[in-house]
Order: C-alpha cells, then structure tokens, then sequence
C-alpha cells in the first residue's frame, strides 16, 4: 500500500518545489543536508588554540595585577577588577598613544592610497621593460622592515646621508629627523615609503580582472583618462581597494618593528605609538595586567573598522553567497 | 559520504590537531636543542659571534670532562628577546636550567620569585662567596641571605682618554672631579678643528641614565630611599644631577652638539676618530674597538671622577660611585631538575682558569678576585679596570629598578628637541622627573602589595 504523498509547505520544501507547485531555490541550510561541517574541526581547533585562549587569557590578564612580582605564580595573580583600564585612561597614556596611533594609521594610508594607484596604473598596459618596473615597485615593500628602519635611522642621523643630500642641494641640513615634533612626520614618511607597495599591489590586482573590452568600448565612447579612471576603474577595483585600504590601516595601526628601530623605546614623546606604549609597560615596566588592559582597547577599537567592513561585504554579497 | 571517505577526513583532521598539538607541546616544553641534560640561556654576542661559538664548545667540553653531562646553550638577541624566553620559562615552569642575566635586571628575577636562593651548601659547591668580588655579590640579592645570583664576570663603566691629545694640552693625569673634568675638557675643545673635550651619547636607550644616577649618587642624592619605600626621583638633588648632565652640551660647550643624535656606537666612533679627548661610561669592552681605530696605543682607562661638581671632595652623605655594579650573573631556575649540574656548571665558570680564559676572548673582567688579581698583574691596561670596579656601587636592588632606569632615561629622551636647540627648561626636568617619580612609586607599591 502507498501512502499518499503529502503536499504541505514543507514537504514540498523538501522536495525542492514552493507550495505552489514551482521549482525553487532550497533554503535548506548545509548542514540538515548531511554536510560534514566536522571537517571544520581543524580549523576551529586552530582558531580555539592561536585567537581564542590568547584572548580569553589576555582578558583574564587585563583584570589581575599580573606584574614582575606575580608572573611566576600567574594563576594566582592578585584582582584588579578594572583597575588595569582606569590607569590605561588616567596614568598609562592610553588616549594620547591611541591618538598618535590612529593619525599615524590614517594618515600613512590617505598618502600611501594615492602613490600606490598611480604606480599600479602606471604598469597596467603593456610596456617594453613592465616586469622590470613592477619589480622595483615591489622593492620597498619586499625588504624586512628591520633592515629598512635600521637603514633609514643611519640615513636620518643628523650627521646621515639625508642631511648631506639636503645640504648638496643647498637646503638647510643637520635637522634632527629622529626627535622632537618632527619625529611622527619622520615616523609617517618612512612608513609611507615601506607600504605604499601594499596598495599597488591591491589595486593592480584589481585592474587585472578589468576586460580589455571595456576600455576599448570606452575609448570608442571618447572617454578621457580621468574619466576612465573615474567611472570605470575605481568603480570595478572597489572591493580590492577598500580590502586593501582597511589591512593597510589596521597594519600601520599595529605597527611596533619601525618605529621602535627609528626611535627606541623609550620613544619621543611625538611618536609613542600604542604598540610601543604597551611594549613599554609590559616588557620594560613589566605591568602585564595594564598591558594587556591597553591591549584590549586597542583590539576593541581595531575591530570596528573590520567589522563595519565585513558587514559591507556581506551586505554586497548575493543570497547565495551568505 | 562514503564511509572509508569519511575515516579518511576524520583521519585527516585528527592528524591536523595532533601536528598543532605537538608543535605546541614542543614549543612549551624547549624540545629544540633537547638532548642535552643541562639548558644555558646567555645574551647573544654579535660583536664576537665566532668567539661566543668557540667558547661555548670549549666549555660545554670542559663541562663533559668534569662532569660526564653535557650542556646546550640558547642565546637571545636583545632584551626584548631576552624577556620573552624569560617569561615564557616563568609562566610555563619550563625552559632553561641557568640564566645569565644583566646586574641590573637581576632584581627583577628576583622580585619573580622563580629563581633558586642559593643556600650556603650551594656556596660551598661553587667554592664560597668569598671568592667574589663584593661589588659584583651585591648586585645578585637584596641580603647575603637571599642571594639568587653568582656573578661571572664584571664590567665596570669608565672612561677613556686620548693621552696625545692630554700631552698636547699639557694635561698630566686624568680628571680626579667633575669640575676637572669640565675644565681639561674646555681646554681640550676646539670646535674649529672638530675637537671636542668629550663625547656625550644623549640619544642613547642605556647610557644617560647612568650619568644622572653617579651625579645624584655622588652629591648626597638617591633614586629610592633606602627602606625602599619612596620614590626619590623628584629630589632637588636628582634634578641638579639631571642639569649637570645637560650642562655639559649647553653651558659648558664641551660636547659636539651633534651627539644631541647620538647613540653609544657615535660617542665612540668619535673618540675613535680622534674628535673627542674624552669618553665617559664605557667597560673594558671598548678596548676591543678601540685597538682597531687611529687612536689605537694612544688612549687610557681610568675611573671616572668621585667628586661632584662643585666640590672638592666627596660632600657628606655623598657616594663615591664611579660606576653601577655592572656584569653578568648566573642564576638557576626553581623549576630545574638538575641544580646540581647546575651548580657544577657556574663552579666551572667561576673557576679562575676559566675566568681568565673568558676575560681573553670576551675582555671583561672576572668576577672572582684570584683571577683578578693575576690579570692586574699580569696585563699592564688592567689596573685602571680594576680601579674602576672597585668604584663600582650596586643599583637599588628592587624589582621597580626597570622603571627608573625607563624613568631617568625617558626624562633625556624628552629633553633632547630642547637640547637641541642648545638649552633646556629645568621647570620641564623636574615636570617629567615628577612623572617618572609616579611610575616608581606605584612600581615600589606593588612590591609591598599582599598577595
């Protein structure tokens, strides 16, 4: 005997048809299709050990007076409630660093946005000697940033070849670069020099996936070169610029190697950045806990221009992509 | 999914955690390098790379003919490196057997409370304190009872001269007082030729501190009071100690005004090029530089000078310090299985053959007053580094020593936009002394805290 086959909403969901009868789309989610979402258990794994015990601990650490004198027993740590954050903000210099960080950051970026997309259109089309160039371009950027900060405070000595070269050229030389309020524009020029690689190698990357048939339909258009630049161009490497232009941010909001090799620690005043601010207080004053206390901050402020970014990705992305 | 492609992804991601499980395991337990029954963690010595490997198989062999073990050694490159493997150890209980560790940073082990307090049966394994210099003993625990620390070597700060240039301005001896001092130094001085009486590393991140401390100490000054309960660098006397230092460039003209930039390696290289007639707060180390440059055969170590400016002789509560109890000094983990070889291990370090040997290859001074005192007769040059040693006072032995050493040197470091411009505002010294001062006592509270 067959039973009568049944025809409500959901069977006809799982039918794969609407209760109208028509084909549709399943919205049945992955995993009640049998998907083995176990073989995620690597990476969540990872993702448990490398982010999610650090940052439980570092939460942990944020809340106790963990310091020289606790270190060796750290699991009994005396409390501090959030005492930790309130000396971030009061004593620590938290806003101060964490200004300087973000104007450095954004800063860096708004110089570096525009170096990189000309450089990258630059050696879009096809030229005798493009590898050559797109090979220079790179040179910046490939070089270990310990061995370009060490190079550039050599270089920014008072006594260093760039006052030399300010002085053949008959500008005043012998200015101290590596002190005083000039130092964040040292810090900002050297990091732009470093980085700006980053974005054209974003954007060129963008322009890669840019048909040739669109140019050539804009050229019979009459279109100029801003306006190609404009309508056409910035509009497809969109995404692969604003992904770029955030990492960018975030990395020189996180950078700690150069400055700490142009300045040391403890730095000018100018340039105390948020990592070399927290540096200084867990590894030279050894106040672990306030470390890790400034630490978090800087984690929660980071996280809002990733997430407001993410959140735009997903708001791009078509229905089943999510 | 067919089952055995089921086995075979759970196979797969069984053995991915067990990799990242391993790899941690590993990293936790300082599995690389394993092997050996006995781990040394010592700085990295990249001025003499070669000469650090070959000591290291020298005394890893002498260490196997003594005692049948063998011994690994894991270096570090800087103090950020060195902090992180310390650290790591701390908080794991897990890692090196023996730490060499700076004087000044032995404090902060100290204050840890992860090292072995050496106990007199310990003592009598190494040879007896006796054996040590007390100057060095001093910087390895608070009291002869809790000493954590043995000293390995010793590398008092002092200074050099250039004798051609002292003989050319008829200048018979070196400074006995600061006003000496900035006196030969005028003399010495002419900016016409390049000359300078002296080189001053401002922009250092280790030296300038070491002024201010000798200056404050030497005129009846301290940094901590001497029951460790407050903070002092907000003292009239460590301000003055602080405009001393400063003076120097800007109202005694005596200093390229260039070193406002300068670090310890161009402070030297200065006098090495013969452009500056003095150079203060270096070790015996610099002799090493020193005796490849143009002022090599013309140049002395001597102290520097005990009296403070303006005076003649050292004024009451006053400190003749002419140097920091400066060295290094082997200290056992609590965590160790092996504190006998451990101890065996620093009793050969100490041992005078040794001493001498790691004074020839590494220039710094022994730790044990036997080998001392051959060197002294032995080596014409090493008399003035013994007079300087035995000037030598130890630093306050404190775990919130760090923070005065960042305090004092954080107090330049600001200052240098001001000194560059050829002054500074002693209302803005003592602004950022008092900041520093805050940062100490806060660090000498803790220390009091209960746990």
């Amino acid at each position: 005997m067959t039973r009568p086959v049944d025809l409500t909403p959901r069977s006809a969901e799982l039918a794969g048809r609407s209760a109208t009868g028509a084909p549709r789309v399943s919205r049945i989610r992955p995993a009640r299709r049998g998907r083995p979402l176990w073989l995620m258990l690597p990476a969540i794994t990872l993702l448990v050990l490398v982010v999610g015990i650090p940052f439980v601990l570092a939460v942990w650490m944020s809340l106790t007076r963990l310091d020289q004198y606790s270190v060796r027993h750290w699991l009994t740590a005396p409390w501090a409630g959030l005492d930790n954050y309130r000396d971030a903000l009061l004593s620590a210099g938290l806003p101060h660093s964490l200004w300087l960080s973000l104007a450095f950051a954004v800063l860096t970026t708004v110089i570096a946005t525009p170096l990189g997309l000309l450089a990258a259109l630059s050696v879009n089309s096809r030229f005798s000697g493009r590898g050559l160039v797109r090979s220079l371009y790179l040179v910046p950027y490939v070089i270990p940033t310990f061995v370009a900060g060490t190079a550039w405070r050599i270089l920014l000595q008072p006594s260093g070849q760039l006052n030399h070269l300010l002085q053949a050229l008959g500008l005043p030389g012998g200015a101290h670069w590596l002190i005083g309020p000039v130092s964040f524009w040292t810090l900002v020029g050297v990091d732009v020099w470093a980085s700006w690689p980053f974005i054209y190698l974003m954007t060129l990357a963008g322009l890669q996936t840019i048909s040739t048939e669109t140019y050539e339909a804009a050229d019979l258009d009459g279109t100029t070169w801003w306006q190609k630049t404009v309508h056409i161009v910035l509009p497809q490497i969109r995404g692969q610029l604003s992904l770029g232009l955030l990492l960018s941010t975030l990395q020189h909001f996180n950078n700690f190697t150069l400055p700490y090799l142009l300045f040391g620690s403890p730095a000018p005043d100018p340039v105390n950045v948020l990592p070399i601010n927290i540096y200084q207080t867990s590894f030279q004053v050894f106040r672990f806990g306030l470390g890790a206390a400034m630490s978090i901050g800087a984690l929660i402020l980071t996280a809002i221009p990733a997430l407001a970014y993410l959140r735009a990705v997903r708001l791009n992305a078509q229905p089943q992509e999510v | 999914m067919s089952r055995p492609a089921r086995w075979r992804g759970l196979s797969t991601a069984l053995a991915s955690v067990a990799a990242t499980l391993a790899v941690s395991a590993l990293s936790a337990c300082g599995v690389f390098g394993a092997g050996a029954d006995l781990h040394v963690l010592v700085s990295f010595n990249s001025a003499q790379a070669a000469d650090q490997r070959a000591w290291f198989a020298h005394i890893a062999e002498a260490f196997k003919a003594r005692t049948g073990a063998t011994v690994a050694f894991d270096t570090f490159a800087s103090a950020g490196d060195e902090q992180t493997k310390l650290q790591t150890a701390m908080v794991s209980g897990t890692g090196p057997d023996i730490y060499s560790l700076g004087s000044t940073f032995t404090p902060v082990a100290y204050a840890s409370g992860g090292f072995h307090v050496l106990s007199e049966p310990d003592w009598q394994r190494i040879g007896g304190r006796d054996r040590f210099s007390p100057a060095a003993l001093a910087t390895c625990g608070p009291d002869p009872q809790h000493v954590i620390g043995v000293p390995t070597s010793v590398r008092p700060y002092g200074m050099v001269y250039n004798t051609a240039l002292f003989r050319a301005a008829h200048i018979d001896s070196p400074p006995a007082t600061w006003d000496e001092f900035v006196a030969d130094a005028k003399r010495l001085t002419n900016p016409a030729t390049g000359v300078y009486g002296t080189a001053v590393d401002y922009a250092d991140p280790y030296n300038p501190w070491k002024y201010i401390w000798t200056f404050a100490l030497q005129s009846g000054g301290r940094m901590i009071s001497a029951d460790q309960h407050r903070a002092e660098l907000d003292s009239p006397l460590v301000s003055a100690a602080v405009g001393r230092y400063f003076d120097l460039l800007t109202a005694h003209h005596i200093v390229d005004p260039a070193s406002v930039g300068w670090k310890s390696a161009q402070a030297a290289a200065a006098f090495a090029s013969g452009k500056a007639a003095m150079l203060p707060m270096v070790t015996p180390q610099i002799e090493r530089t020193l005796d490849k440059s143009q002022v090599k055969g013309s140049y002395a170590y001597a102290p520097l000078p005990l009296v403070p400016f303006g005076a003649t002789e050292l004024p009451l509560g006053g400190i003749a310090a002419g140097s920091i109890g400066s060295g290094d000094n082997m200290v056992i983990a609590d965590y160790t299985k092996h504190l006998d070889l451990a101890l065996e291990f620093i009793s050969l370090v100490t041992s005078t053959p040794e001493q001498m040997h790691y004074n020839q290859v590494f220039g710094d001074l022994p730790s044990v007053t036997e080998a001392e005192n051959q060197l002294v007769a032995t080596r014409p040059n090493a008399a003035g580094y013994a007079a300087a040693q035995r000037t030598a006072v130890p630093t306050d032995f404190t775990g919130a020593w760090s923070s005065v050493q960042i305090g004092l040197t954080n107090v330049t470091t600001q200052s240098l936009p001001a000194l560059a411009g050829g002054g500074y505002d002693p209302a803005e010294v003592r602004a950022l002394l008092a900041r520093a001062n805050q940062t100490v006592q806060t660090a000498l509270a803790r220390a009091e805290a209960p746990r």
